[in-house]
């Protein structure tokens, strides 16, 4: 679990005049940007994810391509996706995106977790799961839009990526971002992620000699976007860069659950002890009748 | 000269490109025009550089290459310009250091020629090695090499002290004289022709690295001896147990194999030196295990227990290994400290110097540099061109100051560059004539007629005190001043303009010249294990062999994490191929050349397109080298067990002998 920085000074002893950073406001939401277009998929960053959480090597097979596994598994939180895409004009595009938790600003994980703590998501953004509070149901990875949390068949518990939410309290960055050689992984506010994210996106569109006119930054807006961030060649075409969802968005179950389902329920428990309370007023208490005297003990 | 460079490249039409290369006309147009239009209308701000892997340099041709993106540099004046010249990624951490030492047998450490059995004297070997300077008309010549007596002397009293005097030619006679080629492949060949008797393998797999693994592993069955010094078992060091022997075979074989246990690169100190020439120091993070040892504890104990039997019982010529400097507070185990402050050199006696006033050093001291050096044996340095990185002033390969004042990424204070710490050489061409800095907003050096001499954020290459007026060249390392698009005879086996040549197995006659379609003198080898498809043969697929980023060379397949990656070995086909071919990916296809058939399983992509060549569909298939016999998947039984460089030819570019490893020809089919 992250512990939060927040060692800001307030007053200083003897001091005369202001106290020096009083008054900044501390932007507490922290994002990870990928920049796809420089990716080279080396896959630096799954190494550094498994070594970092400590995970065992784990046996892989060869599925004509360059992707590790298919998926990300519970031992296995960041893996690059490799895509083979054919452009508008017939040019191919080598597409290589990393995938790992989104760490959404609504998360359909925590929103579909039935478990008091097993999910938690911290003020800077990073949505962790609490393997000890977890009973194993599985409803948060039906709550996710991007195929993310996978189970332990052994623990039955959940996991996923923390974005290294142990590092981050620490001060220091995740570890994927820590490894990456080319720089194509940026860590920080989520302001700044985005600023970056869109200079670099602006840089791609307006290029003088291969201009990417269709570059974007995603951070969908359906799930008050996210804090993983991506810049992508084509924003039109997201599902191209290994099935990222264009418009990714919880199971109507669970919002019916949190908005509609929750609240009636909430409503009708509410009523019920209001029922209870009234009868109680109208009715008054029902008064003990005379029992058989049995001892409590032989009852049981 | 520009004459003949025209006339010699009228040839290369846009058609004759596309026709020999397959990239379409419109997009070598292109590319052409945008690597150009860096001077549309005069421009002398911009600069562009050329990077290119070392794939370039793996063909029969490789030299030619090189050569001609040197020659498009010089051209465009991109020499000498900050974010300019021709940079090559080296393949290893360490290439450049070890070509820097003398790691090739036809250079001495700081590219002093080797010395031949012409050479009668020493003097005789300085003629023949130091150039005199040519100078074009008006032009001055500093021609640097002119110092090349100096380099010679103090690295021969750096090898051998004392021993090395005025009167014995200072030990010239101990360096050995080569008579022939000790290339890597006509090591081999001589190897499985039976007169190479010995190997000594020290971190390197030459049953892996080929090219032709199978006259690798049959030259080591001949041998009579083998040391491999590595940090896994690897196909070298078992090369009896290559696929293809028999349990008969392998009693049969008489050769000794000795293993010594050798540290990782986590495991020791010294420097890397990059292709940007910065020698930087890194430290060991932790202790070699169990019995391995260091590089230099394994060489140290093997070097004193020769000098100890040579002592004890002579020999033929016992003087050069006796006489061997060897004064290092541990014998046994130098350290890399020791070793680094002997390359840099120091004073033997008292010393000034004309170019220094006011200057001395004292005897003992480390040199600054190798304006220092002399030839008269009062100065040691064991490689001129690293003289000036470890000083008086300390370690200065161990900086890590990370201050750029100029902003040009020139971080003079981080490590140390040779020579002199001058991060980009022949800066003087960053300059007009005038000595004014092309770019007035990115300036590296200029003249400052004030002080009359050459200033800058760079230290300038070039005589400090030379002034514009008297056209010295900027080209100071050849006599003639300038730089080289008409290289001077001899200067390559070829000729002085490079030329396209057909690798020496090739789907089509050369465009240009189908008589003569491959490198005219190039060396092909003759013995039954040297043989070369052809088209007509049915070998016509282009194969090409490579690295793959997860992998590095043969020994990451010991290590799970990278085995995780990518776990076992494949073949990359194109789609159209695959189709033909009837095959899907994942299923096994087999490669075939004149020399080996490689089994794996194919990855059909489409990154791989047919190529329009000489009129011809061809197609390119490409397999990474990572697998052999020996490591985490071979011996779970999940590989095909068989080196990917069974299938390489022995064939290998006539200037650096690189073997040609990326092109030949292959069938491919179904297995």
């Amino acid at each position: 679990m992250a512990t939060e920085q927040t060692l800001q000074i307030k007053e200083i002893s003897a001091h005369r005049g202001p106290v020096p950073g009083s008054g900044a406001v501390r932007e507490l939401e922290v994002a990870k940007l990928v920049d796809v277009t420089t990716c080279i998929g080396c896959k630096a960053c799954e190494v550094a994810c498994v070594e970092w959480n400590d995970h065992p090597f784990r046996e892989t097979v060869f599925d004509n391509t360059y992707q590790t596994m298919p998926t990300t598994e519970w031992n296995y939180y960041n893996l690059i996706k490799f895509s083979e895409t054919q452009r508008d004009d017939g040019s191919l595009m080598w597409l290589m995106r990393k995938d790992q938790c989104m760490h959404c600003a609504d998360p359909g994980c925590l929103r579909a977790c039935p478990s008091d703590g097993a999910i938690v998501q911290y003020t800077n953004g990073i949505v962790d799961f609490n393997q000890e509070n977890c009973i194993g149901c599985q409803y948060c990875i039906s709550g996710c839009p991007f195929n993310i949390p996978k189970f332990n068949q052994t623990t039955k518990k959940v996991h996923k990526c923390t974005l290294c939410s142990d590092r981050v309290g620490a001060g220091l960055e995740p570890a994927c971002i820590k490894a990456c050689p080319t720089g194509c992984l940026h860590f920080g506010t989520k302001q700044d992620m985005l600023q970056i994210a869109n200079a670099r996106a602006s840089q791609l569109r307006d290029d003088a000699l291969f201009p990417l006119p269709n570059a974007g930054v995603y951070d969908p807006q359906s799930i008050g976007g996210t804090h993983v961030i991506y810049v992508l060649h084509d924003i039109t075409k997201p599902e191209a860069y290994g099935g990222l969802p264009a418009n990714p968005r919880i199971p109507p179950s669970y919002v019916i659950w949190k908005y509609l389902a929750k609240p009636i329920g909430l409503f009708i428990a509410l009523m019920g002890l209001l029922a209870v309370f009234f009868h109680y007023i109208f009715t008054g208490p029902r008064l003990s009748q005379p029992e058989p005297t049995v001892e409590r003990e032989e009852q049981l | 000269m520009y004459q003949l460079l025209k006339r010699q490249y009228s040839r290369y039409t846009p058609r004759m490109v596309s026709s020999i290369t397959g990239i379409p006309e419109a997009d070598f147009i292109k590319a052409a025009e945008l690597f150009t239009s860096i001077r549309n209308d005069g421009d002398m701000k911009k600069a562009a550089t050329i990077i290119y892997a070392v794939g370039w340099t793996q063909h029969t041709f490789g030299t030619q290459i090189i050569r001609t993106a040197a020659i498009l540099q010089l051209l465009l004046g991109n020499v000498g310009r900050a974010g300019g010249g021709v940079n090559a990624l080296r393949g290893h951490s360490n290439i450049q250091g070890a070509t820097d030492m003398g790691g090739v047998f036809d250079i001495l450490p700081g590219y002093l020629k080797m010395p031949n059995p012409g050479d009668a004297d020493f003097a005789t070997y300085l003629k023949r090695i130091t150039p005199t300077p040519s100078k074009p008309s008006e032009w001055d010549s500093y021609n640097y090499w002119s110092n090349t007596p100096k380099f010679a002397v103090s690295y021969l009293k750096a090898m051998f002290g004392d021993a090395a005097k005025k009167e014995n030619d200072f030990a010239f006679h101990y360096l050995p004289k080569i008579d022939r080629r000790y290339s890597w492949v006509e090591m081999w060949d001589r190897m499985y022709k039976g007169e190479i008797k010995g190997h000594i393998a020290f971190g390197m797999n030459g049953v892996m690295i080929g090219p032709n693994s199978r006259k690798n592993i049959e030259a080591l069955k001949k041998a009579d001896w083998l040391v491999v010094c590595e940090i896994f078992p690897d196909e070298t060091s078992e090369f009896w147990r290559a696929p293809g022997t028999s349990p008969e075979e392998m009693k049969e074989i008489k050769t000794a194999v000795y293993r010594l246990p050798g540290a990782g690169f986590a495991e020791k100190d010294g420097t890397f030196v990059n292709s940007a020439r910065w020698l930087q120091w890194k430290y060991a993070a932790v202790a070699p295990p169990g019995q391995a040892r260091v590089d230099q504890e394994i060489l140290a104990r093997i070097f004193l227990k020769i000098r100890e039997l040579y002592a004890k019982e002579g020999g033929k010529f016992p003087d050069a290994i006796l006489n061997a400097s060897w004064s290092y507070s541990k014998p046994e185990n130098p350290s890399l400290a020791e070793v680094a402050k002997e390359i840099n050199g120091r004073a033997l006696s008292d010393l000034t110097e004309d170019s220094q006033p006011g200057a001395t050093i004292k005897t003992g001291q480390q040199l600054p540099g190798f304006a220092w050096l002399k030839d008269d044996g009062s100065t040691a340095c064991g490689n001129w061109l690293y003289s000036g990185s470890w000083t008086e002033a300390g370690a200065l390969m161990q900086r890590r100051g990370t201050d750029d004042p100029s902003g040009l990424g020139i971080f003079p204070s981080w490590g140390w560059s040779w020579p002199a710490n001058r991060r980009v050489m022949y800066n003087r061409a960053s300059c007009d004539p005038a000595g004014k800095p092309w770019d007035s907003e990115r300036r590296q050096v200029w003249w400052n007629e004030a002080a009359h001499r050459w200033a800058g954020n760079d230290v300038p290459d070039f005589k400090a005190d030379s002034p514009p007026q008297s056209h010295m060249g900027p080209f100071i390392m050849n006599p003639e001043g300038i730089g080289r698009i008409f290289a001077p005879l001899a200067a390559f086996a070829e000729g002085p303009f490079p030329e396209h040549y057909e690798p020496v197995e090739s789907p089509i006659a050369n465009p240009l010249h189908p008589k003569q379609s491959i490198n005219p003198v190039i060396k092909l080898f003759n013995t039954d294990l040297d043989k070369y498809g052809t088209p007509e043969q049915g070998f016509n697929v282009v194969c090409t062999t490579y690295r793959l980023t997860e992998h590095y060379h043969y020994w990451t397949k010991n290590n799970p994490m990278n085995v995780q990656l990518v776990p076992e070995p494949f073949v990359e086909v194109p789609v159209e191929l695959a189709r033909e071919i009837g095959v899907e990916g994942g299923q096994k296809v087999r490669v075939s050349t004149a020399r080996a058939q490689y089994v794996a399983k194919a990855m059909v992509t489409r990154r791989i397109k047919p190529m329009t060549i000489d009129g011809k569909t061809v197609y390119q298939i490409g397999v990474p080298i990572h697998w052999g016999y020996r490591g985490i998947a071979e011996d779970s039984g999940k590989t095909s067990l068989n080196p990917v460089n069974l299938l390489s030819p022995t064939a290998m570019d006539p200037n650096a002998y690189t073997p040609e490893y990326k092109g030949f020809l292959a069938k491919i089919e179904k297995a």
